[in-house]
């Protein structure tokens, strides 16, 4: 039988934001607060796990190159459900950070 | 942090897991995206420490970490002898052989180094250091020049084995290029 672990504050507060809509990953890290070693890494395992998927999106700024957009997937966002319905503290924080950061 | 953010990512580009490289290609794209000199380098570093971290997930970058954190341990243990002796002043030939100990580990630390990012580069740091320990191995040989009281024969040893090293280092990097060719070629 395989224990159940808890998803740290870092990958619960990354799913959280990731629940309400996609994010681009410098987008994720100047609403998180969290810094580019450690969001990444979550990201990488996010999507290792079927929970994150990730699509090239081209960028308004012509002459830059198209970004990763991420999102959760049908999986993600159950998972993301469940977490976080064990954690309303964590949503309040999330409501009051919420200023439509997609760029 | 003093870096450029591409020699950061291009830094992480070599030693990220090729089934993680893609990644690098966002984070690449995200630096162009970020305004601020100073949060795009924060942003490179990040990925660096990314990159690092699954190349010591994967059994090539445990290899590194264990031999090179051992040679950090080695120079550590070797500077607290250096401080511990000029206190309690230690035999001349003690500190000595601290210093020449920790010189050893640091050149090794330095060529860990570079097999981790740059083929070339350990090429030229091992004929560098094997050029280096010959001609400091002659130099003691024909001047029987002692260090801190240690006699010349025994430097002329030591010079000469830290040159058998190098050298071994320069064809073990000759080896590899003809091995891994299509991975660690430098362009």
């Amino acid at each position: 039988m395989t224990r159940k672990r808890a998803p740290s504050k870092s990958t619960s507060l990354v799913l959280s934001h990731l629940r309400m809509q996609p994010y681009y990953g410098y987008a994720l890290i100047k609403i998180t607060g969290l810094k580019s070693g450690t969001l990444y890494p979550i990201l990488m395992r996010l999507k290792e796990r079927g929970v994150l998927t990730s699509s090239w999106e081209a960028t308004q700024n012509p002459g830059r190159p198209p970004r990763q957009l991420y999102k959760l997937t049908p999986k993600g966002r159950a998972h993301a459900n469940e977490v976080l319905s064990e954690d309303d503290g964590l949503q309040v924080n999330i409501q009051s950070n919420l200023g439509g950061m997609t760029s | 942090m003093i870096l450029s953010a591409l020699i950061w990512v291009s830094m992480a580009r070599r030693i990220m897991p090729d089934a993680n490289k893609d990644w690098l290609d966002a984070m690449e794209a995200e630096l162009f995206a970020i305004s601020d000199s100073a949060m795009r380098q924060k942003f490179a570093f990040g990925c660096f420490q990314t990159a690092l971290f699954y190349a010591a997930r994967s059994r090539k970058g445990l290899s590194y970490i264990a031999r090179g954190g051992g040679a950090l341990l080695i120079v550590m243990m070797c500077f607290y002898g250096i401080l511990h002796s000029t206190r309690i002043g230690a035999s001349e030939e003690l500190l000595a052989i601290s210093y020449l100990i920790s010189g050893l580990c640091l050149f090794y630390l330095g060529g860990a180094a570079l097999l981790l990012t740059s083929l070339k580069g350990l090429k030229i740091y091992a004929i560098l250091g094997f050029a280096a320990a010959l001609i400091s191995a002659i130099y003691c040989r024909f001047t029987t020049q002692s260090f801190e009281g240690l006699p010349a024969d025994f430097l002329v040893a030591i010079n000469f084995e830290v040159a058998g090293i190098m050298l071994c280092l320069f064809l073990a990097s000759l080896y590899l290029n003809c091995l891994y060719k299509p991975e660690l070629d430098d362009a």
